[in-house]
């Protein structure tokens, strides 16, 4: 009964190992601790004319991607265990996650403006994925714990 | 809808972690059960039936509020 888009059960350690450094770098990137890196990139939309070149700062990529990638890969490892139940944990944290991301983001269009609105937008990006992380892990361990007890 | 895994687990004397082998599942999804925080699937409800040699109805009853 598990889902067939799952990513194989050893992407979760490799997407651990990722999260923790970049986790750690996207924290002080909020905390204005940056570096500059100039770079030359290929721009689509954003800058004057569109499909070109341009010569920019490229620490916010740099910080981005390796967290988006690891977040998915330890959102969407398949458990070393996967069956139907832990699919059941997983949708119901899906779920919760994507009402907790919008209940937040609801709160923060009320009362949060200007270039707060913009952070707060940033980590927008990644709460989603946060949040269903920490429920699902939340109750597997909840579940382990329980299971402590029992023969 | 409740079940008597517990009490089967218990004449037939295996842990948990026995049966969930023998169905293949993780022994948290029989704890779940045991616990009646989890309805299992037709195919689980099957395989467990199978394992204890008797008929589905005679493990899994439906409750009023189902």
């Amino acid at each position: 009964m598990e889902s067939k888009f799952l990513l194989p059960n050893r992407c979760k350690t490799i997407g651990w190992a990722l999260l923790v450094p970049s986790f750690i770098l996207g924290i002080l990137y909020l905390c204005n601790i940056r570096f500059e890196i100039e770079a030359p990139v290929f721009s689509t939309w954003g800058y004057n004319d569109i499909f070109t070149f341009v010569h920019k700062d490229i620490y916010n990529e740099i910080v981005a991607i390796p967290l988006l990638i690891s977040l998915m890969l330890v959102t969407f490892a398949r458990e070393k265990n996967e069956d139907e139940y832990i699919s059941k944990i997983r949708l119901d944290s899906l779920v919760w996650a994507i009402y907790i991301n919008y209940a937040l983001l609801l709160l923060g269009i009320l009362f949060v403006f200007q270039g707060a609105f913009y952070t707060l937008m940033i980590c927008n990006l990644f709460t989603v994925l946060i949040l269903f992380t920490i429920r699902f892990n939340f109750i597997l361990y909840i579940n382990k714990r329980q299971m402590r007890n029992e023969k | 809808m409740k079940n008597s895994i517990r009490i089967e687990r218990a004449i037939k004397n295996i842990t948990q972690d026995e049966l969930a082998r023998l169905v293949g599942v993780s022994r948290q999804t029989i704890n779940a059960m045991e616990s009646g925080k989890y309805v299992p699937s037709t195919v689980l409800s099957m395989k467990i039936a199978r394992v204890f040699d008797k008929k589905i109805e005679d493990i899994f009853t439906l409750e009023e509020t189902d």
